[in-house]
């Protein structure tokens, strides 16, 4: 044998053993049976949760209109919105994507996701169950259509809110079961709660604003600002926002950079551990999630814990400001199973899903009971009588009214969020290390962000008012 | 025909790595430079828009922050790898016992992968926990009780060169192909520098380095090429470029361009200026190196 096909011989051997090895087993192809396959973010405990929720749609047999059943394949994705990118623009998009309400309207905007309003509309489902803030971030008119449309449901909700540390209350002589209510007294609570050692260096603080610092960009959303004013004009340096920003940029005063910089560098770096600066009592209190309740549980059960509104510098008129931000659900463009793909919304977004995925509920085919879910809040107005009684979370009525307040606030849907985010976080650096001021920063983000709005909905095609 | 068989032979040899090259290199790079002259999200087909990209990077003052952070980088990180790396080969080849157990040792932390090497070192500077501070605290105590160890990476004066310092971590891979051409200058050139009262110094100067001159010129232009293609490193330690975006690279701001802000056509552009830094780089090494680098062949 000539050796060109010696070569060519090896060569396909190893193709084919690699083909054998690499290539992933078919899912099960149970007669009758369509599968539909689902890429989502989780991981860890909330990933099971998730994980079960799909299981259970699966015991449900639910059938689709051919008669067959419908399979869900539920598989973690990290990075699942980059994923999912080259997988719809190479036209082989997963029945389901698990995106951030953050990110949706962008890939609206890029037709890469199917408008849910025929499935709605042929259903009758019900979207008026939704707390408005919910249904407001799943609505959304996209560059090149007329009409504001459904992107996509919910899959876990979320607010935020003021969580305190009782114990480090009493210590410092403060009522344990009253938090701040108003933005002075958080400053009073904090030089009560502050505390430093002979050599001046901190080791604890009442409040730091840039703990966990995932929110820097919406502390104006507390003082009454605003980021945009529609989609076509952004407000960074609103002065209600400056204003915030000062008010935050304040707790820097009387420190040297340095002194904050090591104290806030003492918490671990994975805000889920126990070394988590209110997990371990270095900070009395912080804004946090629905969510913070779970890492509380599993780090440090025996805290003594309260959770309430985060106060506000203006007048709030009863109604809490929050950022109520969720995780979604969508079916990308060209997905082969898109009535199926419905099917899996729908029953996630019906009471008896997302109760068993984001609280403690019974899985009706199985008659299990799982853990606790994700331990989270739904996104109806109102849930199953017993079910919040019955669910993990000691205070999950707080963070219920939280997102039906008039001041909760969802992501901007902006054409350029991501960058925008990016720079007003930058920007809140420079002003915290004293670099600039908060006028200073706010400033420079208004002048390179809305140059490259206006930019990115000329290229899209993009008006507000739809013409 | 014996001469056209091995040619057919050579072609089917060869072709894997040809296919391989133009599939995935070829293309891509003849693709970006169309790219660069179109709108193009990657979800929806792309838009010619002439040099409109070039003409928004001119204007994008982030954009020469972050090139100023990736030439500032190289030009900490080039000499200080060099130097660093030569020292240790001159050192290992000095010692006339256990140099490849020494070798082994500085090589390892190149089989590290770069996001591990990143987490230790975010370790190391810790400002509170690490073991940078940990060990520089009492010293600092000695000389002044008030003086507070830096806090490296979340600092802004401090990032940048506690990234150059990470760098040294896998100096070892240069030091190593020193090593081995130290080994290969003839030794007779060095008795003759003795025989004529030349220095241990002198002998570096005027031996060593000009006998190791090429691959000293070959470990620059490898040098020049990785500290502008740096990524990985930065992006594990801070996704948003450091403090006060001290950490903030081209390699980075094209990414970021790419697949976080959907702008792919903006993105190929940047990467065109970077490609052109790095070849006007290299020609300028080579035109420099002319007369320098001395070559036994020619």
């Amino acid at each position: 044998m000539k050796a060109p096909h010696v070569f060519l011989l090896i060569l396909a051997l190893l193709l084919a053993i690699a083909w054998h090895t690499d290539t992933p087993p078919l899912p099960l192809q149970l007669p009758n049976t369509v599968t539909i396959t689902y890429w989502e973010k989780w991981t860890g405990f909330e990933g099971e949760a998730m994980k079960a929720t799909i299981d259970y749609f699966n015991d449900k047999q639910i059938r689709n209109r051919k008669d067959q059943i419908i399979r869900c394949e539920y598989l973690t994705t990290t990075n699942v919105d980059r994923k999912s990118l080259v997988a719809i623009s190479g036209g082989l998009p997963p029945d389901l994507a698990g995106f951030w309400s953050g990110n949706t309207h962008v890939f609206a905007d890029m037709g890469a996701l199917m408008p849910l309003d025929p499935f709605i509309e042929r259903d009758h489902f019900d979207m008026d169950k939704f707390i408005d803030v919910y249904r407001a971030s799943c609505t959304y008119r996209a560059a090149g259509r007329t009409k504001p449309e459904v992107w996509c449901l919910v899959t876990t909700p979320a607010s935020v809110a003021l969580h305190w540390n009782k114990t480090m209350f009493k210590e410092a002589g403060l009522d344990p079961e009253r938090p701040p209510r108003t933005i002075e007294e958080l400053m009073e609570y904090n030089t009560k709660l502050t505390k430093r050692d002979e050599k001046g260096k901190i080791i604890q603080m009442g409040f730091l604003p840039i703990e966990p610092g995932w929110w820097n960009w919406a502390w104006g959303y507390w003082f009454g600002g605003q980021l945009n004013d529609g989609l076509e004009k952004l407000t960074a340096n609103d002065p209600r926002n400056i204003k915030a920003w000062e008010w935050v940029v304040s707790f820097t005063e009387g420190y040297r950079p340095e002194v904050l910089q090591a104290f806030s560098s003492s918490f671990g770096s994975a805000f889920d551990s126990p070394q988590n600066a209110f997990l371990s009592g270095k900070v009395a209190m912080v804004v946090q999630g629905v969510w913070m309740a779970n890492f509380i549980r599993f780090n440090n059960p025996s805290l003594q814990w309260g959770c309430g509104p985060m106060p506000a510098g203006f007048d709030t008129q009863g109604q809490p400001v929050t950022v109520a931000e969720m995780d979604v659900i969508t079916i990308p463009r060209g997905c082969k199973h898109p009535d199926e793909a419905w099917e899996v919304i729908k029953f996630l977004n019906s009471h008896e899903g997302m109760e068993y995925c984001c609280g403690k509920a019974t899985n009706s085919v199985t008659g299990k009971e799982n853990t606790g879910g994700q331990g989270k809040l739904t996104a109806f107005k109102e849930n199953t009588p017993g079910w919040i009684e019955r669910h993990p979370h000691p205070f999950l009525r707080t963070f219920i009214d939280l997102a039906k307040s008039k001041n909760a606030h969802f992501t901007p849907q902006l054409a350029v969020w991501e960058e925008y985010r990016s720079e007003l976080s930058a920007a809140f650096q420079r002003a915290w290390l004293g670099i600039v001021t908060p006028r200073q920063a706010l400033n420079e983000v208004q002048e390179r962000m809305q140059p490259k709005l206006e930019r990115a909905l000329k290229v899209r095609g993009y008006r507000e008012t739809g013409k | 025909m014996a001469l056209q068989d091995t040619r057919r032979k050579g072609l089917i040899f060869a072709l894997p790595w040809v296919i391989g090259l133009g599939v995935f290199t070829l293309y891509p790079f003849c693709a970006s430079m169309y790219y660069s002259c179109t709108d193009f999200s990657v979800l929806q087909p792309p838009r010619l828009i002439g040099a409109a990209n070039f003409q928004e990077i001119a204007q994008d003052t982030l954009f020469w922050k972050v090139l100023k952070n990736t030439f500032l980088y190289a030009a900490l990180a080039l000499p200080a790898g060099l130097i660093v790396s030569l020292v240790l080969a001159l050192t290992m080849n000095a010692v006339s016992r256990g140099q490849v157990l020494y070798s082994v040792i500085f090589y390892l932390p190149q089989l590290i992968p770069g996001t591990v090497t990143a987490i230790l070192f975010m370790w190391i500077y810790h400002p509170e926990f690490g073991l940078l501070n940990s060990g520089l605290r009492p010293v600092m105590e000695l000389f002044n009780p008030k003086w507070e160890a830096p806090a490296w990476l979340n600092d802004p004066d401090w990032a940048l060169p506690s990234l150059v310092l990470m760098g040294l971590w896998g100096v070892g891979q240069s030091a190593f192909i020193y090593l081995a051409v130290l080994q290969d200058v003839p030794r007779e050139m060095y008795e003759a520098a003795e025989i004529d009262g030349a220095s241990t110094l002198q002998k570096i100067r005027y031996v060593t380095l000009p006998m190791i001159s090429p691959i000293i010129f070959f470990n620059i232009i490898m040098a020049i090429i990785g500290a502008f293609q740096v990524f990985t490193e930065p992006y594990i330690i801070s996704a948003d470029g450091g403090p006060d975006r001290t950490l903030y690279f081209l390699p980075h701001y094209i990414w970021d361009h790419a697949f976080r802000y959907l702008r792919m056509g903006y993105a190929c552009a940047m990467s065109w200026i970077l490609f052109l830094v790095i070849l006007g780089l290299t020609m300028l090494a080579f035109r420099l190196s002319r007369d320098r680098v001395y070559y036994a062949g020619r």
